[in-house]
């Protein structure tokens, strides 16, 4: 319970200097350059109050959602490969090296003379960056995988799918939501970004609408929001997918919490049972 | 009755490094086997081409087992699953029935001593009890040819004599045919009832030692066996 409290204390106190050194700040700018808390928070009731506000927010999370599943399943399917195919990952290993190094901003350039303005470029350049995170590290996790643990498996014929289910998901899951989490981060950023610079929907559009007309408290606004949305997808979704499905070597899931839990391991022995012996 | 698996001048290198040479053995139903020879002397290598686990280069195997039970040096258990998921694992392609999967599994955990340790995960329990959940799930096949390779070499040696002769009155209850990699002697007279001493490498079969009429009770050996165990070490120290 102690523990819990001082948890929400460490939460509390940046974020509480934060508001002070952004209020402190705004003394010195008029708010059309810097607004405070105060202004930005009006400006947040005025927004929520419109119907397009909605609108531009699901626009945005339809995107960051539709954007970011398939760019986990391509890159998981893609380091799955990469893992198991020796010739797969010599292959795809140069081209994701090229990938991750061309800056989102690039890609965003390319993909607006491609696709024009749209869900496109959004979309595209979410799955473009966030992709190749996920191959990359579930490609090693795949290539970690115990060689022991796989050959004990198939001494028992345990099939592909119970393998994948009981060996390879959890072993990989360490890496896979690291990567998720990762991925996550970049979502967001490359989203509003293609949508600020060529789309006519969506909140980082809605963000340079606020920018052109120089209605600063609404741009803060908008930030305000995207920072919420990210936060809430990763802490209402990702974060306790985590808590169910990572599991940690040595450590029992969190999932089991019916499980008997003990510090370290036993150094003391049950007693070996007697069994009846027959002449042979 | 024909032999559970036999060996016919078998010969096996690993990169230009000849292991095996000329190998020719067989083990008969209901026997326990010892192999042993020096550290590195390929006996672990016999041990996985009769499983089936490596092919030989040259030499023929044949083996007349439906199912069989492996126990690894270490105990290559899940470290995400309890003891009872574990002993479970090998189950969940033969029995269709959940319920049934993990009655047998938690009765084949009190066999080997782990009732009330079902659900602690492997980093909870002691080496040898960890060992003991690997001897269950190799028993969870209903192995008809039980294969252990080193089981217990990490372990002390007082939980080593224990866990042998625990072993012992399995595989006796059962009437088990097994066959067991040491380079412990001792481990391997009380234990068998046959011997099969290598030489260094590359690995050949310098001489067998038949002591099924010679069984030691509890952790001592006999004046017969004494002597053989000497004569065994003299072996090995020739080599």
């Amino acid at each position: 319970m102690l523990r819990r409290n001082l948890n929400r204390a460490e939460w509390l106190l940046p974020l509480l200097v934060l508001l002070v050194g952004w209020q402190v700040t705004s003394l010195f700018f008029p708010p059309a350059v810097f607004p405070g808390p105060l202004e930005t928070l009006s400006a947040l009731i005025l927004l929520i109050g419109q119907a397009d506000f909605y609108r531009q927010l699901a626009v945005t999370a339809w995107r960051g959602v539709v954007g970011f599943t398939l760019a986990v399943a391509l890159g998981s399917g893609l380091g799955v490969w990469m893992g198991w195919r020796e010739r797969a990952h010599h292959f795809f290993q140069p081209l994701l090296l090229l990938a991750t190094n061309v800056p989102p901003i690039a890609w965003i350039a390319i993909l607006l003379i491609w696709l024009g303005l749209g869900d496109g470029p959004p979309l595209f350049v979410v799955i473009v960056t966030a992709a190749p995170l996920l191959a990359v590290n579930v490609a090693q996790g795949v290539r970690d995988l115990d060689p022991d643990l796989l050959e004990m498996a198939d001494f028992y014929q345990i099939s592909p799918q119970h393998q994948f289910r009981h060996i390879v998901l959890p072993a990989l899951s360490g890496r896979l939501f690291a990567a998720m989490l990762l991925a996550l981060g970049f979502t967001w950023r490359v989203l509003v970004m293609a949508e600020f610079l060529g789309s006519t929907a969506g909140l980082g559009y809605r963000l340079s609408w606020a920018r052109q007309n120089l209605d600063t408290d609404q741009a803060f606004a908008y930030v305000l929001v995207i920072v919420m949305l990210s936060l809430l997808i990763e802490y209402g979704v990702l974060r306790p997918w985590q808590q169910r499905w990572q599991w940690e070597p040595g450590q029992p899931t969190r999932e089991r919490s019916h499980t008997h839990r003990h510090e370290g391991a036993l150094h003391s022995h049950p007693p070996l049972p007697k069994t009846p012996k027959r002449d042979r | 009755m024909p032999s559970i698996v036999s060996l016919q001048n078998v010969h096996k290198s690993f990169h230009h490094l000849d292991v095996l040479s000329n190998v020719s053995c067989a083990v008969n139903p209901g026997e326990v086997v010892s192999l042993v020879g020096p550290s590195g002397c390929g006996k672990s290598t016999v041990l996985r081409l009769m499983a089936g686990i490596e092919t030989p280069e040259v030499g023929q195997i044949e083996r007349n087992f439906q199912r069989a039970g492996f126990v690894f040096q270490e105990p290559r258990l899940l470290p995400w699953r309890t003891a009872l998921e574990n002993v479970v694992l090998v189950l969940l392609d033969r029995h269709p029935a959940s319920v049934q999967r993990e009655k047998q599994a938690a009765a084949l955990l009190q066999r080997v001593g782990l009732a009330g340790f079902e659900h602690y995960f492997p980093s909870q329990l002691s080496g040898g009890m960890r060992q003991r959940v690997a001897i269950a799930r190799a028993l969870a096949v209903d192995p008809d040819f039980v294969l252990l390779d080193e089981p217990f070499s990490a372990l002390d040696f007082a939980l080593r004599l224990s866990l042998i002769e625990f072993l012992r009155s399995l595989l006796t209850a059962d009437n088990k045919t097994a066959v067991y990699v040491t380079h412990d002697v001792r481990e391997a007279l009380l234990l068998s009832d046959r011997l099969v001493v290598f030489s260094s490498l590359p690995g050949r079969i310098k001489q067998v030692f038949d002591v099924r009429h010679l069984r030691s009770v509890g952790h001592t050996l006999p004046p017969a066996l004494q002597a053989i165990e000497a004569e065994i070490v003299d072996l090995l120290l020739a080599d």
